[in-house]
């Protein structure tokens, strides 16, 4: 039987490079159980599959092919000097993945346990449509819905930078800006009083910093990835890799906050507000060293639609989507037994 | 010693007067002169000399005075002759005058002759050096185009033997290559032959995936419209109408999602970490919306 005490209901955050599932405990506390959304080929054979066992490595196999799953997988990559398989890009899952869905499935499903009540409402994060991409958002809802409801939830999404408003900007009404930076994507919504006014996403996040660092480099992505993961100060580069890092970065930023302002001002939809409102930055790309003092640096330079009083990191980035879909999931539950 | 000359008296007029037409007289306003002969003035030059000489020498004798008649004629004579000397000097001088004049004029008139003669020569010259040469150049053309016809011949010659070896080296490569062209014709044609059946091949095998392809997203979408999903109005496929988006079927998307592979995480320990306490973001969302949900799939299903 469900303990009352506990607030039902799970959130998750579908992220190209991550996934992260969140409830609250009957502590109160919110439980955060994160996976890296990649996989890995493997030779397929019982004494491969004993030692991962025994090694804790979590596998799984499809047809003749093995996989290597999570953040094993993506250190077996940097051991081997290989990329990672991907299940998704640029935020979404692409149709040409489709073999790639049962694999998500069960990585969702390790992260997210069993419903602890029936029909617990579970809320996925989605990215706020494309402004430069064509992938289909409805396609890739089509597709969580089903997942999760295998699983015995109750699915639901919201849109990724409204996930960042719930987590961040409860002291401010829920009105502001919330701007989760995934692997794929820069996701971004305008709330006002908790309503997402204007939402929407680009394509183009931290998977471009690696590729481009890659190709100067001449590594691999992964290794890119990991170099950046390490931590890289984007304003004191200390080597030849973090300088191409920090290079990416600022055209990176350059190129979001600049579509961001042209996005609001052809908004039809913004809401005027009366005060300044703050922005909140999340996501696992936004955790470079200085990564918020290059973004102000790019701000200064740009006339931006919004009168701004504030620019900062969200209290726990790599979660704030996690928890914020979280919140809305408990809302839901809550209106429902209400 | 020179001998005694008789004082001329004709002589010594002639030579003492000047000569003047009638015509001039008159203009001068002489319209009458008195004449003397010269046997006249002869005489009265004697009777002068004779009456000064008797009366101004009374005491001479006539033998004295013959002698000093005598003195004075030759002394007369001298000077008359010294006279006509120097008189003859001075016509000589304004004759070598008047001849330098002449000759001046005359040289000048020479140089003149001379020039214009040089000028007629130099012309002739020139005409005659201008017919010659014209005569020459008419015949050095002829002789030139003569020689451009030869080389010109020549040449042509030349060239055409140069271009009939040319030819015919050309023509026996161009066999050659015709040879080799026939050749890998034939072997393109061959080469093409195996190509369009390996595209055609593939074009088929293409084709059939594609309307495979299209066969089941007809199917999908038959069986979406059947099974009462999506949204939109109308009736049947109208569903729909108006949906760009490529939504799998709830038969496809049955297929994805059941069935469970072999795995060993489910045996595996998910590690999990605290993220403290957000019951404040809960209770100001319920008291914002009054305990409605935060999700967009309300607000659209509303829409």
């Amino acid at each position: 039987m469900a303990d009352s005490k506990i607030a039902y209901g799970k959130g998750l955050d579908v992220g190209t490079c991550n996934l992260v599932a969140a409830e609250q405990n009957d502590k109160g506390e919110v439980e955060l159980r994160p996976k890296r959304n990649v996989f890995i080929d493997v030779p397929i054979d019982a004494y491969t599959k004993n030692m991962l066992t025994r090694l804790n490595v979590p596998y799984v196999v499809q047809g003749k092919k093995m996989y290597v799953l999570g953040d094993h997988a993506f250190e077996l990559a940097n051991v081997l000097n290989k990329n990672t398989r991907r299940p998704m890009a640029d935020g979404l899952i692409s149709p040409k993945e489709q073999d790639a869905l049962p694999v998500m499935k069960l990585l969702i499903g390790s992260i997210l346990g069993q419903p602890r009540v029936p029909n617990e409402v579970c809320f996925y994060s989605v990215p706020g449509d494309p402004i430069d991409s064509d992938l289909s958002v409805a396609y890739h809802r089509d597709l969580f819905d089903a997942v999760l409801r295998s699983l015995g939830y109750k699915p639901s999404h919201i849109i990724e930078g409204h996930a960042v408003t719930f987590a961040e900007l409860g002291e401010e009404d829920f009105t502001g800006i919330g701007i989760s930076c995934g692997g794929g994507m820069f996701n971004i919504c305008v709330a006002y009083k908790s309503m997402p006014a204007l939402y929407f996403s680009t394509a183009r996040s931290g998977d471009w910093v690696d590729k481009n660092v890659a190709n100067v480099l001449g590594i691999k992505p992964a290794k890119a990835a990991l170099i950046k993961e390490k931590g890289v100060d984007l304003i004191k580069p200390k080597n030849r890799e973090e300088d191409a890092i920090a290079i990416y970065y600022r055209n990176l930023i350059q190129y979001n906050i600049t579509n961001i302002a042209e996005r609001f001002k052809s908004a039809e939809n913004m809401p005027s507000f009366n005060e300044p409102i703050s922005i909140v930055f999340s996501g696992g790309t936004s955790m470079a060293g200085n990564f918020i003092e290059l973004v102000k640096d790019v701000f200064k330079k740009l006339d931006f639609p919004i009168p701004v009083k504030d620019i900062r990191m969200a209290k726990d980035p790599f979660n704030a989507t996690a928890k914020g879909s979280l919140v809305a999931a408990q809302l839901e539950m809550s209106s429902q037994t209400a | 010693m020179t001998e005694q000359q008789p004082f001329d008296v004709r002589r010594a007029i002639e030579q003492s007067s000047s000569k003047s037409t009638l015509q001039e007289l008159a203009k001068k306003g002489i319209h009458r002169v008195k004449v003397l002969d010269e046997s006249m003035i002869n005489k009265l030059i004697g009777d002068a000399v004779e009456r000064i000489i008797s009366t101004k020498t009374n005491l001479l004798s006539s033998d004295d005075r013959q002698k000093l008649i005598e003195a004075s004629r030759k002394e007369l004579d001298r000077l008359m002759k010294e006279h006509q000397t120097t008189k003859d000097k001075a016509e000589l001088a304004e004759q070598s005058q008047a001849t330098l004049a002449a000759s001046v004029e005359n040289l000048q008139n020479q140089l003149k002759t001379a020039q214009r003669l040089a000028e007629d020569t130099a012309k002739q010259r020139y005409e005659d050096g201008k017919n010659v040469m014209r005569a020459e150049v008419d015949d050095m053309k002829k002789k030139m185009s003569s020689m451009e016809a030869d080389i010109e011949k020549r040449v042509r010659r030349e060239v055409d033997l140069e271009y009939q070896a040319k030819m015919a080296n050309e023509r026996i490569v161009i066999e050659q290559m015709k040879t080799e062209a026939a050749k890998k014709q034939a072997e393109m044609i061959e080469e093409m032959r195996k190509s369009d059946e390996e595209l055609f091949k593939r074009m088929s095998e293409l084709f059939t995936k594609v309307m495979d392809g299209v066969n089941k997203k007809l199917g999908d979408l038959r069986n979406r419209s059947f099974a009462g999903g999506g949204g939109g109005g109308g009736g049947g496929m109208g569903k729909m109408e108006g949906d760009v988006d490529f939504r799998p079927s709830q038969a496809t998307l049955d297929s994805l999602v059941q069935g469970e592979l072999e795995s060993n995480v489910k045996a595996m320990q998910v590690e999990s970490k605290s993220g403290g306490k957000m019951s404040n973001a809960l209770e100001r969302l319920k008291a914002m919306r009054g305990g409605g949900g935060g999700g967009e799939k309300k607000d659209e299903e509303k829409k």
